[in-house]
């Protein structure tokens, strides 16, 4: 450039990457983690303005920024795990600051090596391009499969005029990338080939095909997140019953429905399903349960399905093609108009957003009944939910026994099986102590005493490390340091319960908080939803919740605040009836169009990889008769092709001959390396614009460019060579 | 090469140690000036002459005097080997050609040649003398002769002028219009010494002074190295190619208000032969083009004020044209015209 340099001139990049940086990091971080993500693409501008005349090796430079990114997140996830530090700033700031310096660094250590490495090799502008398509892509992708997600306002305005997003996503992203080549191509035209457009073009596509999955984000979660897969892993053998035919058919259970009670943190959450309340209701314990399956038969090792089908009736049903009845043994005190309500019916629709392998309802389930899909490309299925739904709070149930007069003793016995421990015993003697004297024999009282000790003696962390295979991950918990997630604690809390002889189960399902729904009368389920929690048999009533809420919180379970806008909008989406909308019909093609076009993109990938292999044998093979040419060519070209040869050989090490030098100045420049050159440029030279062909024999054309090739390498490293030798367009740029 | 036949010695052998001898004494004579060394046997063996542009003090009679004593000169006339004219504003067009002198014994006009019958011809300061003698002076040199009376007498054949002009100093100066500086093959500014060079000047003052190199060229040495060097060094047609598109780049160029002239382009080629043998190569190389074009071209173009460097402007319009030529040996084609059958064997010039 003639022009000096001024700072301005690197304010459009700034802004460029700010708005890619910003826009990726709202999608996974909190306000700091956006703040210092922002803050990170000014620091590597300024170290890459920094550096810019220093002469640093750009693999070391790699090298140091991949290992402060190891170090910083090491420290994170260091900070995130050491209860101390969290005890002493709260949760929340070690969170945020952890983000904080995740996001910083992370971005800096990404971009400042890019930036100064694009300065110098031409092929990382389109790495640097690639990566902001990438970027962009990536938030765009989130729509892909018409899946509801970050950008918020992009979708609404869309799907209120019912249009499908994905081909407005499609078009603004291939409009993107155009942009971006030309902008690529336009920026530095001196030196630019063929092939590094060829290159974008080539990772646009990739992009292309493997974004639809989600793996970008999955991949990050894993990579970024408090060990998704690890906890997976465990709840996994945690849920899934010991042996047999039982433990497969839960584990397909866990991966269809994604139980993963505890994944909010790592994974992105995503809607799973919309329910509409008919009615208003306020659960008394302030959180919707919405139970799917239920865990009270104890094997031996841990708490299994009950798998005779007598017991636990009112879950494990079909989705109803006509409506189930459910039985439920115990609801006597369903007063409708009754001065004391403790409990009333309340009818919901549920709205299923990702397959499920059962369905699901507002505890407790009395009735299920087929309804009709509002609409096919939104909701995988729909149903209607008749509830008995609890007003009372628990306090007031004291005087009531627990289990039912009418259980056999074998129920009795399947419901209050516990591992042979004492310290279980032990324990729940401890808690009865909490009560007063005159309390300490009611059995409703004793549940509760365990629930307030474990309340205030276990400590919620997501961040759990795994137990041996064969150790027993409850007792581990609870007579460990009591770190766990809603899995152990429900276990725990059954088993301490039944302990003291009160009839108690697991549930799994989904828990909303009550202030989640806000003032509508739709309820979003997230993944991130998805919950255990204990059970206790009360006389008269049937299973009522007696969750535990830790005291102390390390990794707090998701808080992210569900969008009114969104939860409303797909709640109204949910209650459309089929075709009561004008717009509904889709056009017919649409999802086809889209099919087809990633199938063509597949097919034309798999086309393509013969032809780039042949374009490889191709190149490789002209750069082996390049070299080989001088020893069979006619005797008249011996001149050019020997010396065509030993350039060959010289920019495998990656000297060229500059535009506009001469042939002489570019061999003195390679004489310190390689001597010969001057002869045989000589003789070239002589060929070419001399009077006669120079009397020379084959052998001593063939001894100089051979003599150059050896020289040349001599100096140069073994991987040098053997990269240079491993390019096949090395001779591209010969001249 | 094949061992058992001895090479016959290469036609431009003579030439080269004409060369070689003239540039060793002159080296010895000035230290620190070989490209300007270079440079003014190149326009020897040119047949052109050379304008230095330069400060005073800087060596140019030493060099110009140190070439005219190399060369002898064994014809038997008597013709000075060098001379050296301050030229001032008074001074006249007869100074120095010579005057025609009455001589009473044979009652006749008696030409008596002035100082510029020699073989070289150090003008210094060119610049100050009035247009007239400079038109004198401009015309022996591209005719080779002077007319006295209407008698025109022809200078030697050698006859190589060394003019210089002072670049700052301009007060009081006749500054040379371009169609005469056209008559100078180069125009080459010479800048200070290094310093090694010059504490090499003060140390070998003493040498230099005494003791001269002792083989002396004769001057018919220099007109044969002269036809052969014109005879024997190998012209490519795309030299010529090269030459005609970087002129016309250069007259296309949007900051030459000039462009050249075809003669210069003419002036040219035996320039670049005669450094191609310097060079030791029996054949016009690109590089020869590249390093010569400013020499020869820079006097020629007029450049708009303010354009910055006039050899950049050469330069950048040399580029293509010559980038282009370099391309074409290694596209292997076959030269476009023939050549002339092979007059001597091959290797380099020694």
């Amino acid at each position: 450039m003639t022009l000096r340099k001024s700072i301005w001139w690197k304010v459009p990049g700034v802004v460029i990457w700010m708005t890619a940086v910003g826009l990726l990091a709202t999608g996974y971080t909190s306000g700091a983690g956006l703040l210092f993500a922002l803050l990170g693409v000014v620091a590597a501008f300024l170290l890459a303005g920094a550096l810019e005349n220093c002469a640093i090796r750009l693999s070391r430079l790699w090298l140091a920024a991949a290992a402060a990114v190891g170090l910083t997140v090491a420290w994170s996830l260091f900070l995130r795990g050491n209860s101390s530090v969290v005890g002493l700033l709260g949760s929340e700031v070690v969170y945020s600051l952890t983000e904080a310096e995740n996001w910083f660094m992370g971005v800096l250590c990404w971009l400042a090596p890019l930036l100064l490495s694009a300065r110098r090799y031409s092929i990382f502008l389109t790495v640097e391009a690639a990566s902001l398509v990438g970027i962009f892509a990536s938030i765009l992708a989130a729509h892909r499969d018409g899946s509801i997600h970050r950008p918020f306002f992009i979708t609404d305005w869309l799907l209120e005029r019912n249009y499908d997003p994905m081909p407005f996503f499609l078009g603004a992203g291939a409009i993107l990338g155009i942009l971006l080549v030309v902008w690529m191509l336009s920026r530095s035209s001196a030196k630019r080939t063929l092939l590094d457009p060829a290159l974008l073009i080539a990772m646009i596509v990739a992009l292309f095909l493997f974004l639809p999955d989600g793996k970008l984000r999955q991949l990050s979660a894993f990579a970024g997140g408090a060990g998704g897969s690890e906890k997976d892993k465990k709840e996994q053998q945690h849920h899934q019953g010991g042996q047999g035919g039982q433990g497969e058919q839960q584990r397909d259970q866990n991966q269809n429905q994604d139980p993963n009670p505890s994944s909010g943190e790592g994974r992105k959450s995503f809607p799973v399903a919309v329910v509409s309340l008919h009615d208003d209701y306020q659960p008394p314990y302030g959180t919707f349960y919405f139970r799917q399956d239920t865990l009270s038969n104890y094997n031996g090792r841990r708490l299994v399905r009950d798998a005779s089908g007598k017991l636990d009736t009112d879950v494990g049903m079909p989705f109803p093609a006509e409506p189930i009845e459910v039985p439920l043994r115990d609801r006597a005190d369903i007063a409708p108009g009754g001065r004391e309500r403790i409990a009333h019916r309340l009818r919901t629709t549920v709205a299923l957003m990702t397959p499920h392998s059962k369905p699901f309802g507002l505890i407790d389930v009395s009735k299920l009944e087929p309804a009709p899909n509002p609409d096919a490309k939104r909701f995988e299925r729909a149903y209607k939910v008749e509830s008995i739904v609890l007003d009372a709070d628990f306090g007031t149930l004291l005087n009531r026994s627990l289990g039912s007069e009418k259980w056999t003793p074998e129920m009795w016995q399947h419901y209050t099986e516990v591992p042979e421990d004492g310290r279980y015993r032990q324990i729940a003697e401890q808690a009865k102590l909490l009560l007063p004297a005159h309390l300490r024999g009611i059995p409703i009282a004793q549940a509760l005493a365990i629930k307030f000790w474990m309340d205030k003696n276990t400590t919620y962390n997501l961040n759990v490390p795994q137990v041996d295979e064969d150790a027993d991950p409850v007792a581990s918990f609870l007579f460990g340091d009591r770190n766990g997630y809603c899995v152990h604690l429900a276990h725990s809390a059954v088993y301490l319960f039944r302990t003291l002889g009160v009839p108690s189960r697991v549930s799994i399902g989904y828990a909303v908080g009550a202030r989640q729904r806000g003032d509508g009368s739709t309820i979003l389920i997230r993944n991130g939803d998805a919950h255990a929690w204990p059970e206790v048999y009360v006389a008269g009533l049937g299973w009522v919740v007696l969750d535990i809420t830790p005291e102390k919180v390390i990794t707090p379970p998701q808080e992210e605040k569900v969008d009114q806008d969104l939860q409303r909008m797909l709640g109204e989406m949910a209650r459309q009836t089929p075709g009561s909308s004008k717009e509904e019909n889709p056009p017919a093609g649409d999802g086809d169009l889209r099919k087809a076009l990633l199938e063509a993109m597949q097919g034309l990938s798999k086309a393509m990889v013969p032809v780039v292999l042949f374009t490889l044998l191709a190149l490789y093979l002209m750069k082996l008769w390049r070299r080989c040419e001088p020893r069979f060519c006619n005797p008249a070209r011996l001149p050019v092709a020997s010396y065509r040869a030993a350039l060959d050989s010289l920019a495998d090490l990656g000297f060229y001959r500059d535009h506009g030098t001469s042939r002489e100045a570019f061999a003195r420049r390679v004489a310190e390396r390689a001597p010969a050159m001057i002869d045989l440029t000589d003789l070239h030279m002589r060929a070419a614009l001399g009077p006669a062909a120079p009397r020379v024999g084959r052998e001593q054309y063939l001894a100089l460019s051979a003599a150059v090739a050896r020289q040349a390498g001599q100096g140069t490293q073994w991987w040098r060579r053997f990269l240079g030798l491993l390019h096949p367009l090395s001779w591209w740029k010969v001249s | 090469m094949d061992p058992s036949t001895t090479p016959a010695p290469h036609p431009l052998t003579p030439a080269a140690e004409v060369a070689r001898v003239l540039g060793s004494r002159l080296r010895a004579a000035i230290k620190g000036r070989d490209e300007v060394i270079n440079l003014i046997l190149t326009a020897l063996f040119a047949d052109g002459h050379v304008l230095l542009e330069d400060y005073p003090g800087s060596g140019k009679t030493t060099l110009a005097k140190a070439l005219g004593e190399s060369i002898s000169d064994a014809s038997g006339q008597h013709i000075a080997p060098f001379r050296r004219v301050q030229f001032t504003p008074d001074l006249l067009p007869s100074d120095i050609t010579g005057v025609s002198i009455f001589d009473p014994p044979t009652g006749r006009f008696e030409f008596r040649p002035g100082p510029i019958f020699a073989h070289v011809l150090l003008a210094d300061e060119i610049n100050r003398t009035s247009p007239k003698v400079q038109s004198a002076m401009l015309e022996s040199m591209a005719e080779k002769q002077v007319t006295v009376d209407n008698v025109t007498y022809p200078l030697d054949q050698l006859f190589f002028v060394i003019a210089t002009q002072n670049p700052r100093d301009l007060a009081g100066t006749y500054p040379l219009p371009v169609a005469q500086l056209d008559r100078f093959l180069f125009k080459i500014n010479m800048d200070y010494i290094d310093r090694d060079s010059e504490v090499e000047v003060l140390n070998t003052r003493r040498q230099r002074r005494s003791a001269p190199p002792d083989r002396l060229v004769s001057r018919d040495e220099v007109i044969v190295a002269r036809q052969l060097i014109e005879q024997y060094v190998y012209v490519h047609p795309l030299i010529n190619h090269c030459l005609v598109d970087t002129a016309r780049n250069l007259r296309a160029h949007k900051k030459v208000l000039q462009g050249l002239s075809t003669r210069s382009l003419v002036l040219m080629i035996p320039a670049l032969q005669s450094m191609a043998m310097l060079a030791g190569r029996d054949f016009v190389s690109p590089q020869d083009i590249y390093y010569l074009a400013p020499y020869v071209f820079g006097h020629r173009l007029v450049i708009a004020p303010g354009a910055g460097d006039m050899k950049k402007v050469v330069h950048e319009c040399l580029a293509e044209p010559l980038e282009q030529l370099t391309r074409m040996t290694l596209a292997g084609q076959a030269p476009v015209t023939a050549p002339p059958a092979d007059p001597f064997p091959a290797g380099p010039v020694n």
